[in-house]
């Protein structure tokens, strides 16, 4: 009798060579901090605020780590659980955000070795923080993430930045726009001051405005990658981008992501030039929604393989900002606002979208309609995180509304981007099998009603 | 040529043969923890009621759970499906499917014979089957019987939770204050249709409504839900059967759509002896 039950070990997914060079950003964040770290400069535990905080605290000379990107990056190499029961056992409840968990797990363990990574940590651990780059940006609950790590960290303060965001009517109101890049600039330079004050040193505005502008090259460049994306059959897939949002979400000034996107855009353009498409067979062009679930993303290769679907475009908010039109730039040239710029259009960039379809809040619903048509989708595969309040406010939501406007049809698999534990996969799996019939349904609807594709 | 369906659920197995014109026959059996051994034997048993040989099926189809375990199945189909093509060819005026498991439920939405939307229970055993067999467990009530004592009820007690744990908590706390079994069925009922009913609004509920599952045969169960939708709700004759039915329905459509030849290579492929979970290869049963 055969009593072993061997795991199989999946695929991660990844059509793209470049796709699997991208996790030498991740660990290259990580090793420059702990580098920092022996040679005395300073560190700052950052959370994505769509370039707003991370291009100045680069500017002054801090070293940046993620610990969104550490959440991930431990998932998806096995190591999140042991931060979880941490976690867990400190008290946090298990319906908290996963990548809060996680760090949480990590800081308290990092804070019992006398701040010195534990052996075999991740990718080598996170360094110690001087501070705290926090941002309440998307999620309200990033704002009491950060000041509980400071129970392991009781002299690294927290900087919060700050990003209004209109209701999609509320946008359009007259002076709304200059009101809010005023507001982001002076927050900017409060912040500026705190770090000043908090490292003894001086913002260098030529070397801001430097990563700003190199910042914007690679952001254009990652954006062109996207519109190569709306080719039939699509050159490269959600497992593809999730790796190689890594430079453009977290090192877009970083010289060395420029060039890494020169290589993943030729890439991905010679497939569509020959028209190849990244997995084999495409026959369902699904949106994505929300965050994966990192620690199972060999179940998109199934996915693809047994019924042809392919994940061809993702959750707008990893993504690089639309162009920014070159006239908004006249007369601007304090770089600090054109960091504001960055921001505040990146978060209301598909306004005019939610307008058209009358969504709200369009900044988490809005870029759906718009990729239902320029990637010519079947469906929406949303995956709400049973720890992640704000996405899942708006996934079902969109979900439907998908559905009524554009009969596009949605499918939920919950399921959390950490904690394997609420991850059905078997189940998921069968949703998905079940899934390819409503969207050979929705395809004969959207004839019906003479839509497009 | 006859069709066979076979629904592997999570606690109750199903074979269903049919031909062009009606069922012939059907098998119920409890699951247990050997799919694969039991499929053998519940295709077996189908096949001696109709004095038949495995030569005679021209095609079967395997659904629910277990399905992957079924080897001599010539195709495998999720129960979503399955159950939709059931309904519908029992009661095609029906476009919203309540299929309670033993663990999990499902709301599915149906136009034409296609399946548009469907939503799944399947983390928690609240609002399934296994949450009432764990109440009935406790109270020493036959599982059968729960949905008739239920309907004795004058003050259905108020069952506040939705998990099964702190559900059963409260149950040992109405028990000790008293309160009768047929009341506290009754709020089990309830609380059980409460969440049932909550899930399956999120893909919109039309008429006509079906419930299918062994949840379909608690009286109890279905009444409470009539009173959450609103409007009387069909329940078939035997609701275990609809998702095996829609196996065998689909099992004939893809008769059609293959040559003779191939027909036959994929039946002298079917494994038809008996495994185990235990060892990949098969063994004589």
């Amino acid at each position: 009798m055969k009593t072993e039950n061997k795991k199989i070990k999946k695929k991660s997914g990844k059509t793209l060579q470049t796709a699997r060079e991208a996790s030498y950003f991740a660990k290259k964040m990580l090793k420059n901090a702990l580098q920092a770290q022996e040679e005395g400069r300073p560190i700052g535990w950052s959370m994505v605020t769509w370039w707003q905080g991370e291009l100045i605290a680069r500017a002054i000379g801090a070293e940046l780590v993620f610990p969104e990107n550490y959440g991930a990056f431990c998932a998806a190499t096995g190591g999140a659980e042991k931060h979880l029961e941490i976690s867990d056992s400190e008290g946090y409840p298990a319906t908290l955000c996963g990548y809060a968990r996680n760090s949480i797990g990590y800081a308290k363990l990092l804070s019992d070795n006398n701040f010195v990574p534990y052996e075999g940590a991740p990718g080598g651990g996170l360094a110690k923080p001087k501070f705290f780059l926090a941002s309440g940006t998307a999620c309200d609950a990033r704002y009491k993430w950060f000041q509980a790590l400071k129970r392991y960290f009781t002299e690294a303060p927290v900087w919060t930045v700050d990003l209004p965001m209109p209701g999609t009517k509320e946008f359009f109101y007259k002076g709304n726009k200059e009101l809010g890049l005023k507001y982001i600039v002076d927050h900017l330079k409060d912040y500026v001051a705190f770090l000043e004050n908090l490292l003894g040193t001086k913002l260098d505005y030529d070397r801001l405005n430097e990563i700003v502008d190199q910042t914007f090259k690679t952001l254009a460049l990652a954006h062109e990658v996207d519109i190569l994306r709306r080719a039939v059959p699509s050159p490269m897939v959600g497992s593809d981008f999730w790796s190689i949002m890594i430079p453009h979400l977290y090192l877009p000034e970083d010289p060395e992501a420029y060039e890494f996107y020169k290589k993943v855009y030729a890439e991905v353009k010679q497939r569509v030039d020959n028209k190849i498409g990244a997995i084999p067979n495409e026959k369902y062009r699904l949106m994505f929604a929300e965050l994966p679930p990192w620690h199972s993303l060999g179940f998109f290769g199934e996915l693809a393989e047994k019924f042809g679907m392919a994940i061809v475009i993702e959750s707008w908010n990893y993504h690089a900002i639309l162009p920014i039109p070159e006239e908004e730039f006249e007369g601007v040239t304090d770089p600090l606002e054109k960091v504001a710029m960055l921001t505040y259009y990146k978060w209301t960039e598909y306004n005019k979208v939610a307008l058209e379809y009358n969504v709200d809040p369009g900044f988490f619903m809005a870029a759906y309609f718009q990729f239902a048509k320029d990637y010519k989708t079947d469906g929406l595969l949303a995956h709400p995180l049973m720890s992640c309040r704000p996405a899942t406010y708006t996934l079902l939501h969109t979900k439907n509304t998908l559905e009524n406007k554009l009969k596009i049809p949605g499918v939920v698999i919950d399921g959390d981007i950490i904690d394997l534990r609420v991850f059905n996969e078997k189940e998921a799996f069968s949703k998905m099998e079940a899934f390819v019939e409503t969207m050979d349904h929705y395809r004969e609807e959207r004839k019906k009603a003479g839509i497009a594709w | 040529m006859f069709y066979a369906g076979l629904d592997i659920g999570s606690t109750i197995t199903k074979v269903l043969i049919k031909n062009e014109r009606k069922v012939c026959t059907t098998v119920i059996k409890p699951t247990g923890a050997e799919h694969r051994r039991l499929a053998n034997e519940i295709m077996d048993e189908a096949l001696r009621k109709l004095n038949l040989t495995t030569a005679n099926i021209s095609y079967i189809v395997a659904t629910g759970y277990g399905r992957i375990n079924v080897p001599f199945a010539d195709k495998q189909v999720t129960e979503i499906t399955c159950h939709m093509r059931g309904i519908n060819w029992l009661f095609p005026s029906v476009k919203t499917i309540i299929d309670i498991g033993g663990q999990d439920s499902k709301g599915i939405k149906v136009d034409n014979g296609k399946l548009v939307n469907f939503v799944m229970n399947d983390k928690c055993a609240a609002g399934t089957g296994r949450f009432l067999e764990v109440i009935s467990d406790l109270l020493g009530v036959k599982l059968d019987d729960i949905g008739e004592i239920s309907l004795q009820s004058t003050r259905p007690t108020n069952i506040s939770s939705i998990c099964t744990v702190f559900a059963e908590q409260e149950t040992l706390l109405q028990l000790s204050k008293g309160t009768s079994i047929e009341d506290i069925l009754a709020g089990i009922h309830r609380a059980s249709a409460s969440r049932i009913h909550s899930m399956v609004k999120k893909i919109k509920i039309e008429k006509d409504v079906a419930i299918t599952g062994g949840g379909a045969k608690n009286i109890g169960l279905c009444k409470a839900l009539e009173e959450r939708v609103g409007f009387p709700v069909i329940v078939p004759p035997e609701p275990l059967i609809t998702g095996a039915l829609g196996a065998a329905l689909i099992a004939s459509e893809e008769t059609k759509k293959i040559s003779k030849e191939e027909l036959i290579e994929k039946q002298l492929k079917r494994r038809w002896e008996a495994v185990t979970f235990f060892d990949e290869k098969p063994t004589k049963g």
